[in-house]
């Protein structure tokens, strides 16, 4: 499904509230990270599920005395503890609406779940939830080839569903959502903490997906923001993801399964900036990744635990807006509202960051050659380059001109030199706070130029030969995408070189010359 | 570290591939006009003073070559100067052509090499500035254009050149003696340590100049035989008898290490600057008169 498509799918009933989840809501949060004998244990299933009883407990107001984890446990286990709340569903049965949300996390495949050495059938555990006492029956499996439960194979544009309604009609049925299709695997992402599904399923709950910014998150919200999220992140994998979806549901409104603004004390709520990327970290920019998400519709807020300091990356296309934000409890902070540190095209493109692979870059500056024929040439240089930076380095091509004059040893004659060299630089760098040092190394080919001003009989002279320069810069922003540039180093050349002697006969042999050469110029990035 | 190295000599062999002429550093001086090489007398004590004051300059008779002449009468060119000690055996390059002051006619002048002590060092001859020494038999002539007989202060046609030549120059046209056919029996220009090696010639070995490895020539006599491959030349030593040396065009065409007189058209031994270190004020003939010739009054 196009993520247009999901963000346009809507329910039906005209004028109809959301409806919250009730407050009979039951929560089995399942993770195991043993699967079954041959498949290699997973990192992150277990702690996935109770980040999502935590959520659910945060956002949807479900009571921790309503939700039972299961980490680690069997088949038997789990059929077990879904038989119990089924029975102690329908012992309280009071005529209060009721839901069962069920999650699981790990290993699975279109025959069931691999929980350690045993199997719990999917059909069964289909079953289980469908024949459940509560109204309202949510399952969410975050597991490999999950999407037989919704019998969506591969990558297939499902329809756009809609509800059925009816007025007066309590919220009930069954909602089955799975982390990929049949046939595709789901995967963990050591960077995200998580598996890439339940990490943008909490981040959903959290509010990212409040798509028409009522502060409340359905179901449908729910699932179109969890869909587009891990599609997008496993992009950057060999295998693409895509969640499925089965709805039974009948009633009055889409099912609320979020209200992060009514979240209890001890968050706070952060506005993102753009509906771009966020990256929000603890305490500092490599510090534990928080969430990692593109808030959808207007309001774009976030509800974090509180009181935190978080690191939030901005990921404009053009450049990463990075804010510190100490968030209180009960505080409401939006990021455009506060100062931020931009990070450059090139910055962004050796941190890996952003959207481009490299970056171009225009440079001019002008400045002084060192002594090269005698100890009296020093000149002024310039100097042009274009170039690209990329993750590992940038490499630039350069024209560079020279002049200088020049006497000789007896000061009998003089000579104007003149250089035009056009090369390649290679070069890597160290980004700091406010400079960044590059170091590396430019190959020239040169065309060396001597004229005389002599009565004598000088002729005028010209040859062709190389230069090798270590180049040492410090850089610093002065504008977006500009910047000033000093540089330098040594500077050794070869060229042919008529050595004289004292008769004036001369030989012509390869003559070298060591120099350094300091330039001061601009840098722009496009 | 074998990249690096080959790294280096490709960009060496590069480098040199389209050498050409090179570039130059400080030690260039422009292209050499003259390449001398000379050496000196031992000086006499009463140089001692100033024998590490000495400068070797090009001085040109600007006021003509004809009469005797002093060297207040020349005029100095500093650029071709250069400081010595005495003694002294030098490679002595010229690179500079003499400028107008130094021309005694629009298109000819004749320099020749002086030793002075430059006591305050301004690497100029002031007049205060005692002559220490002098070319015996080697001068400088620069010839502008080619001249004719009419228009050469030497009297016979001059081309177009800038060196050495034998001094004093023969201010007369040549005597109209044509070589003949043969080689009258003498191997002219070879090398020779007695008349005997020459035939029926004459061995040159030290007058008026030394002759390197000897030099086999013929005299001239009225009526005698004219070798096919000489042409005449006059001493200005002794006798000031004329003798018949190897014709040329070019130093090419000489026994190395001879050198071909522009002006006489004879291979001569030029190349070698003998400079007479003596207390004199005169400055040795410039010009040699022909037979029955005498000199203007200065």
């Amino acid at each position: 499904m196009s993520a247009g498509r999901l963000a346009c799918v809507l329910l039906l009933l005209l004028g109809g509230a959301a409806r919250a989840l009730p407050r009979n809501t039951f929560v089995v949060a399942i993770g195991n990270n043993q699967g079954s004998v041959g498949e290699v244990d997973l990192l992150y299933a277990e702690s996935d599920a109770k980040a999502v009883g935590e959520a659910l407990r945060l956002h949807a107001g479900v009571s921790s005395s309503r939700q039972r984890l299961l980490l680690g446990e069997g088949a038997e286990p789990v059929r077990r503890a879904l038989l119990e709340l089924n029975t102690q569903l329908r012992a309280e049965a009071s005529g209060e609406p009721s839901a069962l949300v069920v999650f699981y996390s790990g290993h699975a495949d279109a025959a069931g779940l691999h929980l350690g050495a045993s199997t719990l059938p999917l059909d069964e555990l289909k079953a289980l939830v469908e024949g459940s006492a509560a109204a309202v029956r949510v399952l969410i499996v975050d597991a490999c080839r999950s999407g037989a439960l919704t019998r969506v194979k591969g990558v297939v544009e499902a329809p756009t569903f809609a509800l059925e309604t009816k007025d007066d009609v309590a919220m009930e049925g069954l909602a089955i959502i799975t982390s990929s299709a049949a046939g595709e695997s789901s995967q963990e992402s050591d960077r995200l903490g998580s598996s890439f599904f339940t990490h943008h399923f909490v981040n959903a709950l959290r509010g990212a997906a409040d798509a028409n910014g009522d502060a409340k998150v359905t179901l449908t919200e729910a699932y179109a923001y969890t869909y587009q999220q891990t599609v997008r992140s496993s992009g950057s994998t060999l295998a693409l993801q895509h969640p499925t979806y089965a709805y039974d549901l009948k009633g009055r409104g889409d099912l609320v399964l979020a209200s992060p603004a009514d979240a209890p004390s001890r968050t706070g709520r952060l506005t993102l900036g753009s509906a771009v990327l966020h990256v929000v970290t603890k305490e500092r920019v490599d510090g534990p990744l928080v969430a990692e998400v593109v808030p959808q519709g207007s309001r774009r807020t976030l509800t974090l635990p509180a009181p935190q300091t978080y690191f939030v990356q901005e990921r404009r296309p053009d450049e990463f807006r990075e804010y510190e934000v100490k968030l209180g409890v009960g505080e409401a902070s939006a990021l455009e509202q506060r100062s931020y540190r931009a990070v450059r095209y090139d910055r962004l493109v050796r941190q890996r960051g952003g959207e481009r692979p490299f970056v171009v870059q225009l440079s001019a500056g002008g400045g002084v050659r060192g002594p090269q024929f005698s100890p009296a040439d020093v000149g002024p240089l310039v100097q042009f380059g274009v170039g690209f930076d990329f993750a590992w380095g940038s490499v630039t091509l350069r024209a560079r001109g020279f002049t200088g004059a020049a006497r000789n040893d007896e000061d009998t004659l003089r000579r104007r030199d003149w250089e035009g060299a056009l090369g390649v630089a290679v070069s890597r760098s160290v980004d700091w706070p406010w400079l960044t040092l590059s170091f590396g190394v430019l190959v020239e080919g040169v065309g060396f130029w001597q004229r005389f001003e002599t009565n004598r009989t000088a002729p005028h002279r010209a040859a062709a030969g190389a230069a090798f320069t270590a180049l040492f810069a410090l850089e610093r922003e002065l504008l977006k995408a500009l910047s000033v540039r000093l540089e330098g180093g040594p500077v050794a050349s070869l060229f042919p070189l008529a050595t004289v002697d004292e008769r004036g006969a001369q030989r012509v042999g390869v003559g070298s010359a060591v120099t350094f050469t300091l330039s001061l110029g601009a840098v722009w990035r496009l | 570290m074998a990249a690096v190295r080959g790294g280096w000599l490709a960009a060496a062999v590069l480098v040199c591939s389209g050498c050409g002429p090179g570039l130059v550093d400080g030690r260039y001086e422009g292209e050499p006009r003259l390449a001398l090489k000379g050496s000196t007398s031992p000086p006499p004590p009463e140089f001692e003073p100033f024998k590490r004051q000495l400068r070797l300059s090009l001085f040109y008779a600007a006021k003509g070559i004809m009469g005797p002449q002093t060297l207040d009468g020349l005029v100095e060119h500093e650029a071709t100067g250069q400081s010595i000690e005495l003694p002294w055996s030098l490679d002595w390059t010229i690179y500079d052509e003499p400028e107008a002051r130094h021309l005694m006619t629009p298109d000819f002048a004749l320099g020749i090499p002086v030793v002075y002590a430059d006591k305050n060092g301004n690497h100029h001859r002031d007049a205060d500035e005692p002559m220490v020494g002098q070319a015996g038999g080697t001068g400088v002539v620069f010839v502008k254009r080619a001249l004719s007989a009419q228009e050469s202060p030497t009297r016979r046609p001059a081309p177009a050149v800038f060196a050495l030549v034998a001094k004093p120059l023969p201010c007369s046209p040549p005597p109209a003696i044509a070589p003949g056919e043969t080689d009258c029996g003498v191997p002219l220009a070879e090398p020779c340590m007695s008349d005997a090696a020459c035939g029926t010639g004459k061995c040159l070995t030290a007058e008026p100049w030394p002759w390197p490895g000897g030099y086999c020539s013929l005299q001239v006599t009225p009526g005698g035989c004219a070798p096919k491959t000489g042409i005449v030349w006059r001493s200005h030593a002794g006798t000031q008898a004329s003798y018949w040396v190897q014709r040329c065009e070019t130093t090419a065409e000489c026994r190395d290490p001879y050198v071909c007189d522009p002006l006489q058209k004879a291979c001569l031994p030029l190349n070698n600057v003998s400079l007479r270190i003596s207390p004199e004020t005169r400055v040795l003939p410039l010009c040699q008169p022909g037979p029955g010739m005498t000199l203007p009054p200065p």
